[in-house]
C-alpha cells in the first residue's frame, strides 16, 4: 500500500457511496453534523475537481484547521451525550470521523479505512430499525460499497461502472448462501455480553406498572406495535380479548403499584369451555412482564405466572421475543388468602377519597354480596352521564373524588381506579389490571396485532364463590365501544382508516396492506426473532434432537466448508473452453490429462512435435500417442472428412501415468 | 521448432501453485466483521448478525475470485535483452492466457531466491502491472536496473494480483533461467586511437554515385542491410552483398593498452565500450585487444556486439 494520489473518479465514487450511507441516519444525527458531513463531502469532491484547495499537511493552517474542527466535533459530542459514549453518540462519532477522513484521506490506505467506516455505518442503522426496508437498503450499500472496492482496484482503462456493478452484485450475491447458513447456524449466547448501555432502548414506549390519575401519558395516540398473536386452532371472540399485563394492588391515593411477587399456591385456577393456543411475537419493551390472554392456563417453562395471572420474565425483554401460551377465557381463580385480602383492601389514609367512601357505603348498605355492589357502582356511572374522552379536564388533589363527583369524565384508567377505590371502600376486594383489549385481526396470516392505542385498564373483584370476577366499567359507560374497539384514538385512527380503506380504496390494495403485514410478521418471527430456541426447533425438524453449543459449532463448519466447495465449483467451473470439434475436444482432454501427469502441451507445440517430447519422457505410451497425434493432425487438417468416433474412443482409452 | 528439445514445458498455475493471504486491508475487514459481529452478539441484532456473516461471506468468495484471477494462467519463457551497466535491463516474460476470460490487475516481478527482506523490496519496485486479455499470450516487459556488467540472471518471477477487492494477494512463483548481458558503462573522455591511415575521412557509405561497383561477394554475418544484393536473392541465388570501389574505411585498434590513461579496469573497459560505439557510429573498422583476447577487426552491429560482449565478460565475476 504505498503513498500514492487518488484519482478523481475515485474520490467521486468513494464521496457518494458515503453520502449514501448517511441517508439512513440522518434522522437520528443532530443536523449540525449533517451539514458539517455534507459540507466535508462536498470540500472533498471540489477539491478532487481541483476547486477548492485540500487541506493537506502542506497546507499547514488548512490543514491544522481540519483537525481543529476534528477536536471540536468529538468535544461536542462528548458534552452533548454528557461523556456516556453509548449507542447514539458512537453513531455521532462515526459520522464525525468519516465526514473527516473523507476530507483527508490520501493514499490508498486511507481509502481502505473510509470504505471499512461506510460498512459500520451500515451496521449502526441496525440498531435501531430491523425492518424489511432498511435490510434490503442495506444490501444495495453493501453491493454499492463492493462495487467501489473493485473499482479501486480495476486498473483505470477497464473500468466499465455497469461492469463493475455487476461484479459487485455478483460478488454480493455469492456471499449470501454463506451468509444464510451462517445466520441459521451460528450459536446464539443467551445474554449479552457486556452490560447494554444506557441508551439500547430509547424511546420505547408501553404500559409501565405504576398509575397515576390526573398526570397520565396516555398511549391512545400511539399505534406501535405491542405484540403479535397467532392463534393456533380457534380464535377468540373479540369481546374476550383482555391481554393481561401488570396487576396494580398499592395505593397512595394518587399513584397505584404493583404488589411484590407472591407464589403462595394459594388461587386454584378452574378452567372451563374451550383452551386457546397461540404464539405471541413481543416487541422488546425493556420490561419483564409477558402479556398473555385473560386467563394464562400454560406457557413456557421459564416464564412464570404470579398468583394474580401475571407473566413473568427471567430477564427484562430486550429483543423481540416469541412465546407460546394457552388461555381459558371462561376460567375461576379462587382462593384468596388473608395477606392477599389484606392487599385487595388496601385504603391511603383516611384524608383520601372521603366522598368516594360514603358513596361506597351507601351502595354497600343494602347490597347482597359484592356482585351486587359491582353492579349498583356501575348503575352509578350508567346515571350520572360520566363521558369517555382521551383529555380529562386536569384535576388537581383528590383526582378519584373529583372524576366521580365533578369532573365525570376520563378514559379507562380513571374509570377502573376510581371503580376499585369504590369496592374497597364498601369491603369488597378489588384490584386494577392493565393490560391490553383488542386487536386487529389479520386474516392472511391469522394473527392478531396489538398496538398501543389498544391499552387499557379494568378491574377485578373477588366473590367467594365465583372467585376473582372481572369488571371493565369503562365498557359499562361506552358498552358499543368495549366489544369491538375500545379507545377512540384507536376509533378515530383504525376504524376511520378502515373506513376509508373500504370506501376508497380496492380490495386489491387493501390485500396488499394486509400481505405486507405478514410479510413483517414473518419476517420478525424467522429473521428478527430468531433466538436460540428457534434454532433448536429447527435443527430438531431437521432430525438433530440433541445438539450443544460444540456440536454445532461443528455443524456449523462442516456446513460452511461444503457450501464454500460449491461456491467455488461454480466460480471456478467456467474455466474450460467451448471446444465444437468432438475430435478436437477428445484430443484437448487427453492432453489435459497428460498435463495432470506433468507433461503439458505447449499452447504454440504442434500435435507431432508434442508426440515427440511425450515419446521421449513416456516411453510406455509412445507408439500410441504418436498415432493418436497422427490421426488427429488428419482429422483435423487432411482433406478428407473422418468418422471422428474411432479416434475418439482410441484417446479415451489411452491410460496416461505419472512417471514413478 | 519442431525439435522437442527446445520446447520447455509451460508453467501452469494451479491450486498447487498458487498462494494465498490476506493483504492489510484485509486483515483489517476481517477485524471489522469480528466488531460487527460482537456488537450483534451483544445485543442479539439479527441485522447485525447478517451483516457480519455477508461481509465473511464476502471474504470467501473474494478470496475464490482473486484465485480464479490466477489460476490457468500459464508461463511459456522469459527472454532478457542485453543492455549497459546503469541502464535498464528488459525481460520480456511471456504469460499465457489460455481462457476466456480477461485478467484483471495482474503483477508480475522479479523474486530472486534466498534474499533478504530487503533486497526483497528493491526487487519489488521492478514490477510491471498488466491486464491479459482471453486467450492472449504476451510478453510482458520488465525493467531491472543494470549495475554491474556481466550476465543479469533471473532465475524466479512472481506473478500477484489482489483483484477484485485488493483484500487478498494471490501469488505464484515462475522459475525461469533468463539472463541478460550487461555491458560496461560507456564513458571515458579519451579520443579515439586513430591509427597510422591518413585517409581520414573516408566515408563507409558514399552516398554520392562515385563509387563504382564492383561485384557481389557473399554475405557475412554483420554486412549493413542496405548492402544486400535484394535482387539477386530474389533470383532465388545465395544471399550476397554488393560491393563498391572506395569503399575502405579506416581501420583502427582499440587495445587495452591504449586506455592506461585510466588506473581502474572497469574505467578502461568503459572507454574501450565507448571507444567501440563511437568507431561503429564513425563506420570505421576497428579490431579489440584485450590482454588474452583479441578481435580481429571488422564492422557492423554483430561485430560490435562481440566486441561489446567481450568487454561484458572479461575477467567477470561470475
Amino acid at each position: 500500500m504505498t503513498r500514492q494520489d487518488l484519482s478523481t473518479r475515485e474520490v467521486c465514487w468513494l464521496g457518494t457511496t458515503v453520502l449514501l450511507c448517511l441517508v439512513p441516519h440522518l434522522g437520528q444525527i443532530p443536523g449540525y453534523l449533517a451539514v458539517a458531513f455534507g459540507g466535508a463531502a462536498l470540500w472533498r469532491l471540489l477539491g478532487a475537481g481541483g476547486i477548492l484547495p485540500l487541506p493537506e499537511r502542506r497546507r499547514l493552517v488548512l490543514w491544522l484547521t481540519v483537525q481543529f474542527l476534528a477536536i471540536c466535533a468529538f468535544l461536542s459530542v462528548y458534552i452533548a451525550h454528557r461523556g456516556q459514549i453509548g449507542r447514539e453518540a458512537g453513531l455521532e462519532l462515526l459520522a464525525a470521523l468519516l465526514g473527516l477522513k473523507l476530507l483527508e484521506m490520501q493514499t490508498r490506505r486511507d481509502y481502505y479505512l473510509v470504505i471499512l467506516l461506510c460498512f459500520f455505518l451500515v451496521a449502526t442503522r441496525f440498531f435501531l430499525s430491523q425492518t424489511p426496508v432498511t435490510a434490503g437498503f442495506a444490501l444495495l450499500l453493501v453491493v454499492l460499497i463492493v462495487t467501489v472496492l473493485i473499482q479501486f482496484n480495476t486498473p483505470v482503462a477497464s473500468r466499465d461502472a455497469r461492469q463493475m456493478l455487476a461484479l459487485g452484485a455478483r460478488l454480493t450475491a455469492q456471499s449470501l448462501p454463506l451468509m444464510v447458513l451462517a445466520f441459521i447456524l451460528f450459536p446464539r449466547l443467551p445474554g449479552p455480553l457486556w452490560g447494554l448501555p444506557h441508551d439500547a432502548r430509547n424511546g420505547v414506549t408501553g404500559l409501565s406498572d405504576e398509575l397515576t390519575l390526573g398526570q397520565i401519558t396516555h398511549l391512545g395516540g400511539v399505534d406501535e406495535l405491542v405484540f403479535r398473536a397467532e392463534f393456533v386452532g380457534p380464535i377468540p371472540r373479540a369481546k374476550d380479548l383482555y391481554w393481561r399485563g401488570p396487576v396494580l394492588w398499592r395505593t397512595d391515593g394518587r399513584t397505584w403499584r404493583s404488589e411484590e411477587l407472591r407464589s403462595s399456591g394459594a388461587t386454584r385456577l378452574e378452567q372451563q369451555g374451550q383452551i386457546y393456543a397461540y404464539h405471541v411475537t413481543l416487541e422488546p419493551h425493556n420490561k419483564r412482564w409477558l402479556f398473555g390472554l385473560d386467563r394464562v392456563t400454560s406457557t413456557e417453562r421459564d416464564i412464570r405466572r404470579t398468583e394474580d395471572g401475571r407473566l413473568w420474565s427471567r430477564s427484562p425483554v430486550e429483543q423481540r421475543r416469541r412465546y407460546l401460551a394457552t388461555s381459558a377465557v371462561n376460567y375461576r381463580a379462587l382462593g384468596l388468602p388473608p395477606a392477599e385480602r389484606a392487599a385487595a383492601l388496601q385504603m391511603p389514609g383516611p384524608r383520601w377519597h372521603p366522598r368516594t367512601r360514603s358513596l361506597a357505603a351507601e351502595l354497600a348498605r343494602d347490597a347482597s354480596g359484592p356482585l351486587d355492589v359491582a353492579e349498583k357502582a356501575l348503575a352509578y356511572y350508567r346515571a350520572n352521564n360520566f363521558s369517555y374522552t382521551l383529555t380529562p379536564a386536569p384535576v388537581v388533589g383528590d383526582a378519584v373524588d373529583a372524576f366521580l363527583f365533578e369532573t365525570r369524565e376520563g378514559f379507562c384508567e380513571h374509570f377502573a381506579a376510581s371503580f376499585v377505590v369504590l369496592m374497597r371502600a364498601a369491603g369488597v376486594p378489588a384490584r386494577i389490571v392493565t393490560g391490553y383489549q383488542g386487536g386487529e385481526y389479520n386474516g392472511l396470516g391469522s394473527f392478531f396485532e396489538v398496538r398501543q392505542y389498544d391499552a387499557h385498564a379494568w378491574a377485578e373483584i373477588y366473590d367467594e364463590q365465583q372467585g376473582w370476577v372481572r369488571v371493565d366499567p369503562t365498557g359499562s359507560v361506552v358498552p358499543g365501544r368495549i366489544a369491538m374497539d375500545l379507545v377512540d384514538a384507536r376509533e378515530l385512527r383504525s376504524e376511520g382508516r378502515q373506513l376509508a380503506r373500504a370506501d376508497a380504496t380496492p380490495a386489491a390494495l387493501r390485500g396488499l396492506g394486509r400481505a405486507f403485514d405478514v410479510l413483517t410478521h414473518q419476517w420478525n418471527q424467522w429473521v428478527i426473532g430468531y433466538s436460540s430456541e428457534q434454532q433448536s426447533l429447527l435443527l430438531q425438524q431437521l432430525g438433530m434432537v440433541s445438539v450443544n453449543r460444540r456440536s454445532l459449532i461443528l455443524i456449523l463448519g462442516v456446513s460452511l466448508i461444503a457450501m464454500t466447495a460449491i461456491l467455488a465449483f461454480f466460480v471456478l467451473r467456467f474455466e474450460r473452453k467451448k471446444v465444437e470439434d468432438p475430435v478436437q475436444a477428445a484430443w484437448l482432454q487427453l492432453c489435459a490429462r497428460l498435463a495432470r501427469t506433468g507433461l503439458t502441451r505447449a499452447a504454440h507445440e504442434p500435435a507431432l512435435a508434442f508426440a515427440a517430447r511425450v515419446a521421449a519422457e513416456r516411453r510406455e505410451i509412445a507408439g500410441e500417442f504418436r498415432a493418436l497425434a497422427e490421426a488427429y493432425t488428419q482429422a483435423r487438417y487432411g482433406p478428407a472428412k473422418l468418422d471422428p468416433r474411432p479416434f475418439i474412443r482410441r484417446a479415451r482409452a489411452l491410460r496416461v501415468r505419472r512417471p514413478t | 521448432m519442431n525439435d522437442a528439445a527446445t520446447v520447455a514445458a509451460p508453467t501452469l498455475l494451479d491450486r498447487r501453485r498458487v498462494y494465498i493471504f490476506p493483504t492489510r486491508a484485509g486483515l483489517a475487514f476481517g477485524l471489522m466483521i469480528f466488531l460487527i459481529l460482537l456488537g450483534a452478539m451483544n445485543y442479539d441484532n439479527a441485522l447485525g448478525y447478517q451483516l457480519a456473516f455477508l461481509l465473511s461471506g464476502l471474504l470467501v468468495v473474494a478470496m475464490l475470485h482473486t484465485y480464479r484471477n490466477l489460476a490457468g494462467l500459464s508461463f511459456l519463457r522469459a527472454q532478457g535483452h542485453a543492455t549497459f551497466a546503469g541502464r535498464e535491463a528488459v525481460f520480456h516474460c511471456f504469460v499465457h492466457n489460455p481462457t476466456q476470460r480477461r485478467r484483471m490487475a495482474l503483477n508480475l516481478s522479479c523474486w530472486p531466491r534466498g534474499l533478504s527482506r530487503q533486497e526483497r523490496r528493491y526487487w519489488r519496485q521492478f514490477e510491471t502491472r498488466f491486464d491479459l486479455g482471453p486467450e492472449a499470450a504476451d510478453g510482458i516487459p520488465i525493467r531491472v536496473e543494470a549495475h554491474r556488467r556481466g550476465w543479469l540472471t533471473l532465475d524466479r518471477l512472481v506473478i500477484h494480483t489482489e483483484y477484485p477487492l485488493g483484500l487478498l494477494h494471490a501469488w505464484a512463483y515462475f522459475d525461469c533461467a533468463a539472463s541478460a548481458l550487461v555491458y560496461p558503462e560507456p564513458r571515458g573522455d579519451l579520443p579515439l586511437p586513430r591509427g597510422a591511415s591518413d585517409r581520414i575521412g573516408v566515408r563507409a557509405q558514399a552516398a554520392s554515385g562515385v563509387d563504382e561497383f564492383m561485384g557481389l561477394r557473399p554475405y557475412r554475418a554483420g554486412d549493413p542491410l542496405r548492402a544486400v544484393a535484394w535482387r539477386s536473392l530474389a533470383r532465388e541465388q545465395e544471399l550476397s552483398v554488393k560491393q563498391f570501389h572506395g569503399q575502405r574505411s579506416e581501420e583502427i585498434r582499440l587495445s587495452w593498452a591504449a586506455t592506461s590513461a585510466h588506473a581502474h579496469k572497469e574505467r578502461r573497459l568503459s572507454q574501450l565500450c565507448r571507444w567501440v560505439l563511437m568507431a561503429e557510429r564513425a563506420g570505421l573498422r576497428y579490431a579489440l585487444e584485450l590482454p588474452e583476447l583479441e578481435l580481429p577487426a571488422g564492422q557492423g552491429s554483430t561485430h560490435r556486439d562481440s566486441c561489446l560482449r567481450a568487454l561484458a565478460l572479461f575477467e567477470a565475476e561470475p
